[in-house]
């Protein structure tokens, strides 16, 4: 295999590669990156078995021929390399990459080695890339990072009615997105939260507007195309949680309150929550919201809030600070509403005048 | 092995499985070995015919799969007909390792579980495959879930299996929060909880009374019949009686029982479709439907729910169009074995001017006549409604009342008077304040109806199936005497027409005759219930064309 590469069009591509080059590979082909060098095309792929990217990289080809080269070695070569036209030759076990700076031997292994990639279907649904954006701002933040419970690391994506409903939650607070947009898939799709943001990652590198989808569930598979980048993604397998059943649905109490001046107050209520599991106690009556927090060691925290008052008796509750503030960095509201029953059910937050948005948070039991 | 070519245990195929990782593990590299064989086990046998066997390999991934289709199913297959002695076909399936056989030999992994922290993931659905460092000399598997069967304890902890359903998930809270205290979102507390709050909700939007439960409906031998059927219906909606007619005159419990039916369906599933309406409802939300031409929709609208529930439905007879939707209504959530209940002031049979095709229908179902509370189930109903607003009231108290009011929603009303009385006026309850309340409520209900005589012969007429001449003329059957008596009744009692004016209506008949008959009447009705069913349905009939 002997190809032209511009310096700047291969590192592109092995950086798109390289959340699939696992970094303790059970196999020495895990750890490589495959070149595939037809007759019009030149394609790098890596796989660490549960992920697979594949992308085209624009080269001149010279001779054919098929190539697994060690990644990590490779991706540091490249990119110390100056700009420029990169010649690859592969002959045998051995890769020699020439530039103006200099020349570099690498060993490679057969292409034989490493792992096949599954067929890509034919019938590709189409989905816009910034709905999967969107939801990977205003819903991700809510999934687990556990990977002992792989379904909660993804988020849902379903149809509900006309409509596209996305859902996110680690089993403590959920996040809930409607779209008003056809979802283009059969079934409920469970995409991990790692594979989407490298969708949307790579999307916004190749400014592409769509992705395409398609899902094999005799392979247990998922496959994602962004422009001339394929993801095969491993299904993620289990039943959801039945997250319609926790969505409280009457509040006896329901208030609006600025959204900037919300997060102020919990971040300084969270310095001296470090030591209660983030406990911030919000206690709201018909003029405002009171929010404290306090360590018997390092002091204690407690500032006042303007609210609109809906409806509804006073009302006190307790939240993880974390949890109000990882959805207020994601969705950077201005104005919240708020509805909650006692303060011992789940609670509802939404972004006043938004539609379609929900945030459903448990709240902590509170000793008097 | 080979006499047991018939069929395999899953024992057989762990063993078989075993004996062939032993055999592969000589001839290909460790790498290899633990990355396409050791997690991709054999999981099934199954006799083709003609001496083969298929062999089922299930790959955790698809990339697994097709690797060893390219480079390693020539070993498997080979060690496999050696030890089966039986040609085998390979087939693979992809599935979570949860329980797959392991290599005997396999070192066991030192620590139970690796912390989702520090170690670095791939996106897998399998635990975390990262090793815990400086553990092993095999790379990569050993963190995996394997699970021996010879040697159980190894298998501890790693392994939390994906297609667990909810309620295991929660509670096997493995999972350590910085939150120790918070409760799980999605534990069964916070669910029932939250569909208890939706039902509420629920019957609310759809109109129903919170109050009307079975709980609250006192059950006598006139409506057991009915409450028993209520109940069957409103725990397995559609499939217990469909359509289940509830029928009886005014305060008998038809729409207490059909708000209880409502109440407890959504009680035990709150996403429930039910829609509830009245027969008058159901005919303007028709001629509404039909003048902004928007028809469709309507159909949508009550062919899509599960439960329907139409109260007085024989409002309907006699309106062709709504006839007719209803029937198509009716067939269609029938079809799809969705649950209707019915309540009407008589059975199908007695209502005028309904389609035969309807009546027909309503009769294939459940049908269930409910009788005017007898005097114990007054007393009881009496002393249920007191309690629920709070108040006591003695025992021969509520006799009296009982025995001076025939229906149960007057009684409502009495207690509600009775309530206010106690409440504001500081009054005690006791036999006076009660005659005084029986006196005022009496004066208060008579509220003329706007009818012309002409109506009210004429629908007495209906009600006995006889001709409105004979009712006015001089024969003196019995029959005609009844409904001539009645006919006189509502016009005093309704109308407030005097004696010699309604002796006029009869044929010039004298004043005395229509006092005679208004008194016959005014007798009758405190103990023959027929008759009073009779003339609470003439009074509704009535009312109706009133308005």
């Amino acid at each position: 295999m002997k190809i032209d590469v511009l310096q700047e069009n291969l590192h592109a591509a092995l950086q798109q590669l390289s959340k699939a080059i696992s970094s303790k590979p059970q196999l020495p082909a895990l750890a490589c990156v495959l070149f595939q060098a037809s007759k019009d095309s030149v394609t790098v792929a890596a796989t660490d078995l549960y992920l697979g990217i594949k992308t085209v990289v624009p080269s001149t080809i010279h001779t054919e021929g098929q190539s697994a080269v060690p990644a990590k070695t490779l991706l540091e070569v490249v990119s110390s390399l100056p700009p420029g036209q990169l010649t690859l030759d592969v002959d045998g076990t051995t890769c020699l990459i020439t530039s103006q700076a200099g020349k570099t031997k690498l060993p490679c292994l057969s292409s034989d080695e490493f792992p096949a990639f599954p067929e890509l279907p034919t019938e590709l649904a189409t989905l816009d890339l910034a709905i999967l954006n969107d939801l990977n701002k205003s819903v991700s933040f809510a999934s687990s990072v556990d990977q002992s419970r792989p379904v909660l690391t993804s988020v849902l994506l379903r149809s509900e009615g006309d409509a596209l409903q996305v859902v996110g939650t680690d089993g403590f607070r959920l996040a809930l997105k409607t779209y008003p947009v056809a979802f283009p898939l059969a079934q409920s799709l469970l995409l991990p939260v790692k594979a989407l943001q490298e969708i949307v990652r790579i999307g916004a590198q190749q400014t592409a507007d769509t992705v395409k989808l398609a899902v094999s569930t005799e392979l247990k598979q998922l496959f994602v195309v962004v422009n001339d980048t394929h993801f095969f993604i491993r299904l993620i397998e289990g039943e959801y949680p039945p997250f319609e059943k926790i969505i409280p649905s009457n509040f006896t109490l329901e208030v609006t309150f600025d959204a900037e001046e919300f997060a102020a107050h919990i971040k300084r209520a969270l310095i001296f929550a470090r030591d209660s599991s983030n406990i911030v106690k919000f206690s709201i009556d018909e003029t405002g919201m009171t929010c404290t927090a306090s360590a018997s060691a390092s002091g204690e925290y407690s500032g006042r809030l303007d609210v609109t008052h809906i409806q509804g008796d006073a009302g006190t509750i307790a939240f993880n600070g974390r949890y109000l503030l990882d959805f207020l960095a994601a969705l950077k509201p201005t104005k919240l509403w708020f509805g909650m029953t006692e303060s011992l059910k789940p609670a509802l937050f939404r972004l006043d005048g938004v539609e379609g948005f929900m945030y459903v948070v448990m709240p902590f039991r509170v000793n008097e | 092995m080979s006499e047991r070519a018939t069929s395999y245990s899953t024992l057989d195929v762990q063993h078989i499985w075993q004996q062939a990782c032993t055999n592969l593990q000589q001839q290909v590299s460790p790498a290899v070995f633990n990355t396409w064989i050791l997690s991709n086990p054999l999981t099934a046998l199954e006799p083709l015919g003609e001496g083969k066997i298929k062999a089922t390999i299930s790959s955790p991934t698809a990339f697994h799969a097709t690797t060893i289709k390219k480079n390693v199913s020539e070993y498997i297959l080979h060690t496999l007909t050696a030890l089966l002695e039986h040609e085998v076909e390979l087939d693979f399936v992809i599935k979570d390792p949860g329980q797959t056989v392991a290599r005997p030999a396999s070192p066991p992994p030192t620590t139970p579980s690796v912390s989702p922290v520090t170690a670095t993931p791939p996106l897998t659905t399998t635990p975390s495959v990262a090793s815990t460092p400086g553990n092993t000399p095999i790379p990569g598997l050993t963190a995996n879930p394997t699970l021996s069967p010879l040697n159980a304890s190894q298998t501890k902890a790693t392994v939390e299996l994906v297609n667990t359903s909810l309620t295991a998930l929660t509670r096997q809270s493995s999972y350590s929060p910085q939150s120790p205290r918070v409760e799980q979102l999605f534990s069964d507390t916070t669910i029932q909880s939250l569909s208890y709050d939706r039902a509420i909700v629920m019957a609310r939007q759809i109109g129903l009374r919170p109050d009307y439960t079975f709980e609250t409906f006192a059950v006598s031998g006139t409506n057991e019949m009915a409450h028993a059927a209520a109940t069957a219906v409103s725990n397995k909606p559609g499939t217990a009686y469909n359509p289940l007619f509830l029928y009886g005159g005014v305060g008998v419990g038809k729409t207490h029982l059909m708000h209880a039916i409502g109440n407890n369906i959504l009680k035990n599933n709150p996403d429930t479709k039910i829609f509830y309406c009245t027969g008058e409802e159901f005919t303007n939300d028709i001629v509404r439907a039909i003048q902004d031409k928007k028809a469709l929709k309507f159909k949508e609208k009550y062919r899509s729910v599960q439960v329907l529930l139409i109260d007085d439905v024989q409002f309907i007879a006699g309106k062709n169009a709504v006839q007719e939707e209803f029937f198509h209504t009716f067939n269609a959530l029938l079809k799809n074995a969705y649950q209707i209940v019915l309540t009407s002031d008589r059975p199908p049979h007695e209502i005028n001017l309904l389609e035969d095709r309807l009546r027909s229908r309503f009769e294939a179902g459940l049908m269930i006549d409910i009788q005017q509370p007898t005097f114990e189930l007054r007393t009881a109903i009496l002393l249920i409604k007191a309690s629920a607003h709070n108040i006591i009231i003695p025992m021969d108290i509520a006799q009296l009342i009982a025995s001076k009011v025939d229906s149960a929603r007057k009684i409502e009303g009495i207690v509600t008077s009775l309530k206010s009385e106690v409440e504001l006026k500081n009054r005690e309850i006791n036999v006076d304040l009660v005659e005084e309340i029986l006196k005022s409520e009496t004066s208060l209900r008579k509220k003329t109806l706007k009818v012309h005589p002409n109506d009210v012969l004429r629908a007495v007429a209906n009600h006995y199936h006889i001709k409105q001449s004979a009712i006015k003329g001089q024969r003196r059957t019995q029959e005609l005497v009844l409904a001539r008596h009645v006919a006189m009744f509502l016009l005093k009692e309704e109308l407030q027409m005097s004696f010699v004016e309604i002796g006029r209506w009869f044929s010039n008949r004298d004043h005395t005759s229509a006092m005679h008959a208004f008194r016959k009447i005014e007798q009758g009705l405190v103990e023959n219930e027929t008759l009073q069913r009779d003339i609470s349905a003439l009074r509704m009939s009535l009312t109706a064309i009133s308005r």
